[in-house]
């Protein structure tokens, strides 16, 4: 979808056009829902989120700023409703949950046990190391790393500097690979 | 094309996995690299550390495929324009209920107590529309609110800027604040996060700066009166007057900087170009008038002295600055010409500098990362440097750790240094010359994350700091000589120095409520005098 298909649907969506609002949704939930996934870490709890996100952004297309990148102004709205979901999540609930996810993982191929075993260890250790850099640092990795965005793109979502964001994915880079040491 | 050392090799090798680097840099590079193993063992370990996080990140959150329904989403957005309208527009229904508000309205207006009944939680809503929250405040919003699809208490709270648990307590609602659709819901007179800490010996509550959620961020004017303050909702700047009032928006620039110009009479606000690397400097009056850009080299000697982390040599001739991806050091002349790079960048992800003189001459003091040390070594350095940019000698203060390159600060007057190590805690003081003791300020609980925002007073006599010694982030200022710790005691919230008055008089903090770990409110800022500020248990002794 091109610059201008966005604006037009954002346009007709604004007029309250139920098919455009379906197209918009359906070209935007699954970056939304990654989204919210690497922040909830929990499929169902995601989807909410999602959903939440597309009735807040919908209801708030009046803010929206014509010009401006219309997914990161998306981002950003599903990352505060996605926050809002984990703020309301227990200490000790999401502790829980985020222990049995680690050992919940599942690979795609079906690979034999041994590679299960080793894949889970090193996803495990993987995936503690990216918990012991705290929000501040996580954050910018994995919407570096996972979603692929842009330093810009992050600075926007986030509403930190661009060098900001530069210099925490350096750190943490530096930290991870300190961590996760350097063998191949 | 001139070979690389060894160092600009691994600056380029950090830049070019996030940006890409410009063919010139990337051809070096590749030469470098043909004849140098050490690094390509570092671009290795690199990509591997990047391809071991996108894999498990991949097997863990690629698989569950969204679950989400249209029909919700539809009768989400109905509902939210239906409320919209009934606030806005009278419909025929509604338009006898609102001939009977609009005279209770008038009745009201015979009777100030009634007013002041009402009155509050507009006074707090956000001047401009908030793009994130949800639910959107109306107009008018009312002090019932109606629970709809999709809300969850914290955004409620949010979007009313209450707390959380003050909703749990005033509508009687379960710890955990579960909601079902269509409960009504009384909406707390705003609670001020600071207002409601009061403490015996605190006569004053702080002064809150600007409405809705603010970003941590100021800048005084010279004369110490006004603030700029950035707004986290709209991302515009706003000045407000030292003791709260006036309140007004600077421009409609959406902007990442601020700053004054040294007579106070502009503002000169940096906006990045996103995606270009590139900056247009505005120039505006503090009434809002007379909005300029910049030409060219203004502007870079603004961006220059404001937006990288930046110092001025001593003689004003020379500009010394850390590039925006924080690689290698650079000198430019005042007038924005003659960009150059400082010969031999031994360091990258260079952090914080200063320019100082010293009997021997023109020092420069940062921290950096020695990529020769496997890349895990940091350290402070204070480096002798010429004006063409020559490195004469360089001494390592302090070896840091990769997390601590933050969590250090200069002295105003550039002869000291405070340093939070990662362990054991407090805060420590060195001199910059003739360092190596390190004198302890305080023992109290500080990580060097929250060490980014260490503050020294304008003359370097206290120090603002936040430590979570009481279960939250509490403000703390301690003497230069590590007596006379003081605090601002508030339970339920968490406040960071953001920045002191130009006379040392007041400091500002942002403040935000939370629960747990978790913030609960937007961002706020305050202004407290130091002096109305509490003693803090005993003196600690300054101890090695």
């Amino acid at each position: 979808m091109d610059y201008t298909d966005t604006t037009q649907l954002v346009t007709c969506c604004r007029l309250g056009n139920e098919i455009a609002v379906e197209r918009l949704v359906n070209y935007y939930k699954d970056g939304v829902f990654r989204l919210a996934l690497s922040v909830l870490d929990d499929a169902a709890e995601a989807s909410e989120a999602t959903q939440d996100a597309f009735i807040a952004a919908l209801g708030a297309l009046e803010t929206y700023r014509d010009g401006s990148s219309f997914k990161s102004w998306l981002y950003t709205i599903a990352l505060n409703t996605s926050r809002s979901r984990l703020r309301k999540r227990k200490t000790l609930a999401a502790l829980s949950n985020t222990l049995q996810a680690i050992f919940r993982v599942q690979s795609q191929k079906d690979p034999s046990p041994e590679d299960i075993l080793i894949q889970n260890e090193q996803d495990a250790q993987v995936w503690e190391a990216l918990n012991q850099l705290g929000e501040k640092h996580r954050l910018p990795m994995i919407l570096r790393y996972y979603h692929e965005l842009s330093m810009a793109e992050i600075a926007e979502i986030l509403r930190i500097n661009e060098g900001t964001v530069r210099s925490r994915i350096h750190t943490a880079q530096e930290k991870l690979r300190g961590i996760l040491g350097n063998e191949a | 094309m001139a070979e690389l050392s060894h160092q600009q090799a691994r600056s380029l090798i950090l830049s070019a996995g996030d940006a890409g680097l410009l063919p010139p840099d990337e051809a070096a590079l590749a030469a470098h690299l043909e004849s140098c193993s050490e690094c390509q063992a570092y671009v290795r370990s690199l990509e591997i550390t990047r391809q071991k996080l996108r894999n498990t990140l991949r097997r863990r959150w690629d698989r569950p495929r969204v679950g989400i329904s249209f029909q919700k989403i539809h009768s989400g957005v109905r509902r939210n324009n239906m409320s919209k309208k009934m606030s806005l527009t009278a419909g025929t229904l509604a338009m006898l209920a609102v001939v009977a508000l609009v005279v209770v309205g008038l009745s009201n207006t015979r009777s100030p107590q009634a007013n002041a009944a009402t009155g509050p939680a507009t006074l707090t809503l956000t001047a401009a529309p908030t793009t994130t929250d949800l639910p959107t405040p109306t107009a008018q919003p009312p002090l019932d609110y109606t629970v709809r699809s999709g809300d969850v208490c914290s955004s409620i709270a949010l979007a009313f800027d209450v707390s959380v648990q003050s909703l749990i307590v005033v509508n009687n609602l379960s710890a955990d604040c579960t909601l079902s659709v269509g409960d009504h819901l009384k909406i707390p007179h705003p609670t001020a996060t600071p207002a409601r800490a009061t403490t015996p010996g605190t006569t004053r509550t702080p002064v809150r700066l600007g409405k809705g959620a603010i970003l941590p961020y100021v800048r005084w004017s010279p004369d110490g009166q006004r603030l700029v303050i950035h707004s986290a909702d709209d991302l515009l700047f706003y000045l407000v007057d030292r003791d709260g009032s006036g309140l007004s928006r600077l421009s409609d620039l959406q902007a990442w900087d601020a700053r004054w110009s040294a007579d106070g009479r502009a503002i000169r606000i940096c906006q990045e170009q996103t995606g270009k690397n590139t900056f247009k400097v505005f120039s505006v009056s503090p009434a809002g008038s007379n909005l300029t850009e910049l030409p060219a080299e203004e502007a870079v000697a603004a961006v220059l002295d404001g937006h990288c982390p930046s110092t001025w040599s001593p003689d004003r001739k020379t500009i010394a600055f850390v590039k925006n991806d924080g690689l290698g050091l650079y000198f430019v002349d005042a007038n924005g010409q003659n960009i150059r790079q400082v010969v031999a960048p031994d360091l990258v992800s260079v952090n914080v500098l200063k320019w100082s003189m010293d009997s021997s001459g023109s020092s420069l003091i940062f921290s950096g990362l020695d990529p020769v040390k496997t890349g895990a070594s940091t350290g402070i350095y204070t480096t002798q440097i010429d004006n063409a940019g020559h490195i004469v000698s360089r001494t390592l203060l302090h070896l840091l750790t990769v997390l601590e390159n933050f969590s250090w600060m200069l002295s105003p007057d550039g002869q000291k240094i405070i340093y939070v190590p990662g362990e054991p805690n407090g805060i420590y003081m060195a001199n910059v010359v003739n360092s190596g003791a390190w004198t302890r300020l305080t023992d109290l609980y500080v990580t060097s994350l929250d060490a980014e925002n260490l503050q020294w007073s304008p003359d370097g006599s206290q120090i603002a700091f936040s430590s979570n010694v009481n279960g939250d982030l509490d403000i703390f200022v301690v003497g230069a000589d590590g007596t006379g710790l003081r605090y601002y005691p508030n339970p339920g919230s968490s406040e960071q120095p953001v920045g002191w008055s130009p006379d040392g008089q007041s400091l500002v903090f942002s403040a935000q409520a939370q629960e747990g770990q978790t913030p609960i409110s937007p961002i706020a800022l305050y202004l407290i005098d130091v002096k109305d500020l509490t003693a803090y248990g005993t003196t600690p002794t300054a101890t090695q």
